[in-house]
């Protein structure tokens, strides 16, 4: 088994948004994403510098779109998932799977 | 901004984030673009500065120019306080202002995605003053079966639409009255709110008497039982047919949520959609979700189409008459936090500009002091050069030194602020909504950051400035000397003087346009006298008062309770309080007239003379006019007017139930509000129309005012104890209170604007100074020449009233320009009079003057041979 990347718990959660907006992740939606799923506030910068640092580290990818006037003529930067984060992800979740086995009376409390 | 970002993060990256917030601002807005454009730049600054920090080398050089920093400003103590000052006085200013500002207009509210949140209005306007109105149960049939653009909608019947949803809640004490509103039971599922005990309404409810409370309400009356859930309190409530019947608390909400501002609905009942029918008086406020992807216009429209749809196929009218409802007919889309923030919002983003303008000048007048220690620290700067520093160290370690006044200063204002919190909510006026969210939050504190950035820049910008565009190794080299030969110095320091001026005098203008309307305001003939008249309300609440002879008995034994309190020299009643709830408004006609709108007033005959309404014909209501008698009326000047023409409305009938003639004109008074004129209205005898609606007036005798407030509330409780009283204030009060936003508005302005002229002062009398200071061997082999005094003192004056007077031309043109955005704010004030613009051009030529009068003297007394000597 190759050894996956640590990601901390936001990072997670980024690629996890971007993963379910499928070719629909860019900033605006990513953030819409996490905003649904989580109960506090999401700073959008937050967002933003955790999508570059995660580019940055090799387990985003982006492409730009064609300017529009909508965006004030500027391109959508759209993010997809690298073969490294499909394999960070799956290391944490098999990790926290094998952490919560056995408590899930805990859950039920 | 996008510069900014580009350095913060990289240029393709900000780029893209400009891009995804111009999208988002289509649907939000521009103030949202603005607060999430600083809110990534704060973060992304932020982030920056942890990994720099984060940085070994990095650390370790900051923390050193950190310490050289605080050795270089320990020397000159003076200097620092002062600048500290400044910069305190500037940023705090700036803080406690964004507070506001961000609690009132920026803070998203309360609800899951608030931004498709509206509220929906007909557009007619079927009230004074009101620009739409509240929706029928038809229209709410006609949305509910041909919208488009709304995902659900809920509808409220509450205290604040006018058609009060009275809801008393029986106490030991007596009954209290609650401010409450009846809500369908989607309601709170369409806010997103959730109850922190029990639950909120369901659509399983159907039509039990549940009702849902505030966490106010909840700690207030209940000690915050953790049981609250499941128990039963008593009330009543309705509209039509009061009846008193227990009702079964469901939850509690959360202690942030609110619907209505200033003052919080206390408790919220189950309006069951049966109770919603299709029917054609106004009551219901619909809040409405919109559906993702559909914009306020579509909304509009849509919402527009289907009423218009709804008067095709049900008013009684054809041809021209049916077109022309029609094209009258019209709804209103309005995002809620708009409505909310409306009548606050233009106040507080002027206090906004007026605080920035302030900062502008503070930095000015730092940019002032820190040049001219530049210009003397050029030898010291020299030395560093020639000891190897480049000239990017040394730009590096002014920056520190500006960054740690930056620091301080910001910290010293942000704790004045935070320690002045408490006051600064008690100053709000009761327009300006979620006042108890205005506080030093990380926001706001995230904002003064950027504001001490901000500064740390602006500071630096001159000294940086001194030690880039000349070599320093020259000026090791040469003689110290002054910056007499500086042309581009002495420039700068002109333009400066100029720079504050100009923003003095637009200040000047915009406070002063305030404080004259205000005083204008204070001026007005209201109709009525104010003053130290009592004012108390109740509305009736038990079954037993149905019948009007109830009513009128209980009315009369109420008077004659309050006539005994000692100290009352008269007492009246009425159906309406001025510039305070509902006055109710009928549409009547005389015989054979045309119907139109006006105020109707059921009052007592004594009101008229507690109140000093003038008598213009006829006579007063009077103890003749009983309930056997002949129903009679008095109107108001306008709406005589109105009615009759010239022509005397002395014995026309107006067209009531049962018919009543007019035996009395009084003048008008200003009811709704300080700044509308009066409205038409007509008064009728309580005693023929008793309501169960009763303001008192009372006018104590000279000195007595303690005594009969404390004794009227005694009175109520003795005629009935089961009986609310509430509204126990003075008309004085109550006038003032209407105009509160208005002087709060303009004190500030006039505070903020003081202290720019101050600033100001100090600023030009700094520049004249030190040009004389500088100046001294000229102006000594002046001396030595034979010159006259009142020429150096000509010339003396010039080095500060020139830059003034250029300043004093372009604040007054931008004063000019910028007037009449202040129109809004202005009450019979033009926002160009011409005397408040010369006013303020010679205000600031004046104290001008002033500062450079203690310079000009030090001039006449330089003695040339000691100074000539000195060289």
């Amino acid at each position: 088994m190759s050894e996956a990347q640590p990601i901390g718990e936001f990072e997670q959660m980024v690629l996890l948004a971007v993963l379910q907006r499928k070719d629909d992740a860019y900033g605006v939606t990513i953030h819409e994403e996490l905003a649904r799923h989580t109960p506090r506030p999401v700073a959008r910068g937050a967002v933003y510098m955790t999508l570059d640092r995660l580019e940055k580290k090799g387990l985003l990818k982006s492409t730009l779109s064609e300017p529009t006037a909508e965006r004030g003529g500027r391109a959508k930067r759209c993010y997809g998932l690298t073969k490294p984060a499909v394999q960070a992800l799956k290391g944490s979740r098999r990790t926290l799977l094998s952490l919560w086995a056995g408590l899930e009376p805990l859950l039920e409390k | 901004m996008k510069t900014v970002l580009a350095w913060l993060t990289d240029a393709a990256l900000a780029d893209s984030i400009l891009g995804d917030l111009e999208e988002v601002r289509r649907r939000r807005g521009i103030l949202w673009f603005w607060s999430a454009v600083f809110g990534v730049a704060g973060y992304a600054a932020w982030t920056r500065l942890i990994e720099v920090a984060s940085s070994g080398g990095g650390l370790r050089r900051l923390g050193g120019d950190a310490r050289q920093a605080v050795r270089v400003l320990r020397r000159r103590p003076g200097f620092a306080l002062i600048t500290i000052f400044l910069l305190a006085l500037g940023i705090g200013a700036n803080a406690a202002v964004f507070s506001v500002v961000y609690a009132v207009v920026l803070r998203p509210l309360p609800y899951a995605e608030p931004d498709r949140l509206v509220f929906v209005w007909r557009g007619l306007e079927t009230r004074p003053g009101n620009r739409h109105d509240i929706l029928t149960g038809n229209d709410a049939a006609a949305i509910q079966a041909k919208a488009t653009t709304l995902e659900s909608f809920a509808l409220v019947r509450s205290w604040q639409t006018g058609l009060e949803t009275q809801v008393d809640l029986a106490t030991p004490d007596g009954a209290e009255r609650l401010r409450g509103a009846a809500v369908t039971a989607n309601f709170f599922e369409l806010l997103g709110a959730r109850a922190t005990r029990g639950r909120t309404f369901s659509s399983g409810d159907a039509d039990a008497p549940l009702v849902v409370i505030s966490d106010g309400l909840w700690r207030r009356r209940f000690g915050a039982d953790p049981a609250i859930a499941g128990r039963t309190v008593v009330l009543e409530a309705g509209r039509a047919k009061r009846a008193t019947q227990p009702y079964t608390i469901v939850g509690v909400l959360p202690p942030d949520f609110r619907f209505s501002y200033p003052r919080d609905t206390e408790i919220y009942l189950l309006l069951p959609w049966a109770n919603v029918r299709p029917i054609g008086a106004v009551e219901f406020q619909m809040v409405a979700r919109l559906k993702t992807g559909a914009t306020v216009q579509q909304a509009q429209a849509d919402l527009t189409a289907v009423a218009k749809d709804r008067v095709r196929a049900s008013y009684r009218m054809t041809g021209a008459a049916l077109e022309a409802q029609v094209q009258r007919t019209a709804m209103l889309v309005e995002p809620v936090a708009e409505h909310l923030q409306a009548e606050a919002r233009p106040g507080v983003l002027l206090l906004a500009s007026v605080a920035a303008l302030v900062l502008l000048i503070a930095c000015v007048n730092l940019g002032l002091l820190l040049l001219s220690r530049a210009v003397d620290r050029r030898g010291e700067l020299g030395l560093r050069a020639a000891l190897g520093a480049g000239a990017g160290r040394i730009v590096a370690q002014l920056t520190m030194e500006s960054a740690v006044l930056s620091l301080a200063g910001g910290l010293a204002g942000l704790a004045t602020v935070a320690v002045a919190m408490p006051v600064i909510r008690a100053l709000m006026p009761p327009i300006v909504p979620r006042v108890d969210q205005i506080g030093v939050d990380p926001i706001v504190l995230g904002f003064a950051g950027l504001l001490m950035l901000l500064t740390t820049a602006v500071c630096g910008v001159g000294p940086a400035w001194i030690v880039l565009r000349r070599d320093l190794l020259d000026e090791v080299r040469r003689a110290p000397a002054s910056s007499t030969g500086d042309q581009a110095i002495l420039l700068s320091r002109r333009l400066i003087v100029s720079v504050q001026v100009a923003v003095v005098v637009l200040l000047l203008v915009g406070s002063s346009l305030l404080l004259r309307s205000f005083w204008r305001l204070q001026q007005v003939d209201l109709g009525f006298t104010s003053g130290d008249v009592v004012t108390m309300e109740t509305r009736l609440v038990g079954s037993r008062f149905r019948q009007p002879g109830r009513i009128a008995a209980f009315q009369q034994d109420l008077l004659a309770r309050v006539r005994a309190v000692p100290g009352v020299a008269r007492a009246g009643l009425s159906t309406a309080v001025p510039m305070r709830g509902v006055d109710f408004v009928m549409s009547v006609g005389s015989k054979g007239g045309p119907r139109q709108a006006g105020n109707m007033r059921s009052v007592d005959p004594e009101f008229f003379h507690v109140m000093r309404l003038p008598l213009k014909a006829g006579r007063f209501l009077d103890s003749r006019d009983t309930a056997t008698s002949e129903p009679v009326a008095v109107v108001s000047e306008s709406y005589g007017r109105l009615h009759f023409g010239n022509a005397s409305p002395l014995d026309r009938v107006l067209s009531l139930d049962p018919d009543a003639r007019i035996v009395g004109v009084v003048g008008d008074v200003r009811y709704a509000d300080v700044t509308r004129d009066p409205y038409p209205a007509f008064y009728l005898p309580n005693s023929q129309h008793p309501t169960e609606l009763i303001c008192l007036v009372v006018e104590p005798q000279p000195g007595a005012l303690a005594t009969v407030v404390s004794g009227l509330r005694a009175a109520a409780q003795a005629a009935d104890p089961d009986q609310p009283v509430e509204g126990i204030t003075t008309l004085r009060q109550i006038v003032s209170q209407s105009t509160a936003d208005r002087r709060f508005y303009a004190v500030t302005t006039g505070a903020f604007a003081s202290v720019a002229l101050l600033l100001a002062i100090a600023g030009t009398f700094g520049v004249v100074s030190r040009t004389v200071s500088e100046r001294q061997r000229e102006l000594a082999i002046r001396i030595a020449l034979g010159a006259e005094p009142r020429r150096l003192l000509r010339l003396v004056y010039g080095y500060g009233l020139i830059p003034a007077a250029a300043g004093t031309v372009a604040g007054l043109a931008a004063a000019y320009a910028g007037s009449r955005l202040l129109q809004g704010f202005l009450f019979q004030t033009a926002p160009t009079d011409a005397a408040t613009f010369v006013g303020a051009a010679v205000t600031v030529l004046a104290v001008t003057a002033l500062a450079c009068y203690l310079p000009a003297r030090r001039t006449l007394r330089v003695q040339p041979m000691v100074v000539l000597k000195s060289d």
